[in-house]
């Protein structure tokens, strides 16, 4: 191989490194619908990261990325599910996890739901968003029965998932949020 | 000689009878005066009442009494006082006899008790919680408003699922939040019903730790032992109450079935929002279901607790106090209500010590 060709094949290697090869964004987008006069929850930055798991985490703290997210948006009252709840409601297994943060609207009416994960590896994360999308088959057969509102906030969930790191969004503030969280996450 | 000695053998025989050798028969034995019993009687006179005859009593140390020369009873004797009304008697003349015997001619009826509210005290560890209320006429006293603190009974729902449909999500969050059901495992879903439950040909079951399951599978999985059910109020207006109760039959069988151990409770269907109420979906339709619904219950040996009527305003609908959404569903405050109740019940059937 001539020195040409040489210097032209590192470049490309360069360019297919600098583009995230191994990582794959998947959404399901549509426009946000209106945002209600609601108080948005802070969480405190370690709120569920246990001390063993902090060290070994590779990304932004998922608390600090979830209180980036509701800066400048307003929330309904969300609750903190603790890991049984994660477990029970949503089949997230946190002990199988670095970081899990998962909050739903706690009025029992609206379907106001976040989570954010760092997974162990890809593949794991990946079984996360096919879980998620599941929550989202569970949560739109529900609401299309009495909610015709709430099931339109479904429908435009997002799912975001790159490397280890997992998101699920469903909100009437769904692009508002998820672009935060993307630049929180570089993506 | 022989003379001398017949004559002394016949004497002698003569002494020996007379001396009472054997059986002899002889007058009545004399008794000395002295052990003879002559009555001495006191005279006590007993008068007469106005109910009883009076007469006059014979009495002797022995113990032996009699009675006699009887005086007729007086009869009452009634003094007319003029009586103000009163908590429980109205207006009118008071007829009273020396002996205390009186009547109450009324004009007026009583006014009946006047309560305030005394005091409320407040819950603390398993002690409950009222509220006071005392007459300020004339003291009579009741409580009521009872109320339980988050930790009470806390550990008796650690075994505990409770299944519902949407009315029931509100459960999960309040639960998450005060912990007042511990840690029980509340399982809820938007629109499910009996009827999807336990028709082999819904999809539409429960989901729980990521999968769609059976009820009676997820008891196994969890080892839930006690059962709460809020269920029905999907099926009663479409299905109507006597299906309803057959529905809800075979998903009680359905879990028994695969755990027979398990203790079932089932709660009323709670109220609707008045404005909600539309075609068969009405108060008056659900508490017809809550009335067979208690009578299978007791029928078949499972708790039945009344979660609905302390919901209830006067117009048999769920006070606006208690409603999320002016529609069927609870708020916050209706959850406090109904694990009221629940606690109440476990209280009252002492289930909370028999369990410990």
């Amino acid at each position: 191989m001539n020195r040409a060709s040489k210097w032209i094949s590192l470049l490309l290697a360069a360019l297919l490194v600098l583009t995230g090869c191994g990582g794959e964004t998947t959404q399901q987008t549509t426009a946000a619908s209106q945002a209600e006069e609601t108080t948005a929850v802070t969480v405190p930055s370690e709120a569920t990261l246990p001390e063993a798991t902090q060290a070994s985490s590779s990304g932004p703290v998922m608390g600090e990325v979830y209180n980036k997210m509701i800066e400048n948006v307003q929330m309904p009252e969300m609750l903190e599910l603790d890991e049984q709840m994660q477990l029970d409601y949503c089949g997230i297994d946190s002990q199988e996890l670095i970081q899990s943060l998962v909050l739903v609207c706690s009025d029992g009416m609206r379907t106001d739901e976040i989570w954010l994960l760092e997974a162990p590896d890809e593949e794991t994360a990946q079984a996360l968003a096919e879980l998620a999308q599941q929550r989202l088959d569970v949560k739109g057969q529900e609401s299309v029965t009495y909610s015709p509102e709430q099931y339109a906030v479904v429908q435009e969930a997002q799912i975001l998932q790159q490397g280890n790191f997992l998101a699920l969004i469903v909100s009437p503030e769904v692009e508002a949020l998820a672009e935060v969280y993307r630049q929180e996450m570089g993506m | 000689m022989l003379k001398h000695l017949r004559k002394a053998g016949l004497t002698a025989l003569l002494l020996l009878g007379l001396a009472g050798c054997g059986e002899v028969s002889r007058g009545a034995p004399t008794i000395p005066p002295e052990t003879v019993h002559v009555h001495e009687y006191t005279q006590t006179v007993i008068p007469p009442s106005c109910t009883e005859d009076g007469y006059t009593l014979h009495q002797c140390a022995c113990g032996d009494s009699y009675t006699d020369q009887q005086i007729p009873m007086t009869g009452h004797s009634y003094t007319p006082v003029q009586w103000e009304a009163n908590c429980l008697e109205g207006e009118g003349i008071r007829y009273t006899c020396a002996c205390g015997d009186s009547y109450l001619e009324q004009t007026s009826p009583p006014l009946g008790h006047q309560y305030a509210v005394e005091e409320v005290v407040e819950p603390e560890g398993e002690a409950r919680g009222y509220t006071l209320h005392r007459c300020v006429r004339c003291d009579n006293s009741y409580r009521d408003s009872f109320t339980w603190s988050p930790e009470a009974f806390a550990d008796f729902f650690e075994d505990a699922v409770f299944v519902g449909d949407s009315i029931t999500y509100k459960m999960i969050y309040h639960n998450a939040k005060y912990k007042s059901l511990g840690n029980a495992t509340i399982l809820a879903r938007g629109g499910v019903s009996l009827t999807t439950l336990v028709d082999k040909d819904s999809s539409y079951k429960l989901y729980y730790r990521g999968k769609i399951s059976e009820l009676e599978d997820i008891m196994t999985k969890c080892g839930g032992k006690k059962l709460f059910v809020l269920l029905g109020v999907n099926d009663v207006p479409w299905l109507g109450v006597e299906k309803t109760i057959q529905k809800l039959d075979t998903l009680v069988n359905n879990v028994l079935e695969k755990n027979p151990d398990v203790e079932i409770y089932l709660q009323s269907c709670t109220p609707i929002y008045l404005k909600r109420e539309k075609g068969n979906l009405t108060n008056a339709r659900l508490d017809e279901y809550n009335v067979l619904l208690k009578e299978y219950a007791l029928e078949k040996g499972y708790h039945y607790i009344d979660i609905a009527t302390p919901m209830k305003n006067e117009e048999n609908a769920l006070r606006a106090e208690y409603c999320l959404d002016q529609s069927i569903h609870v708020n916050d405050a209706g959850c406090a209500v109904w694990i009221n109740e629940i606690k109440s019940y476990l209280y009252e059937e002492n289930l909370y010590e028999q369990s410990k």
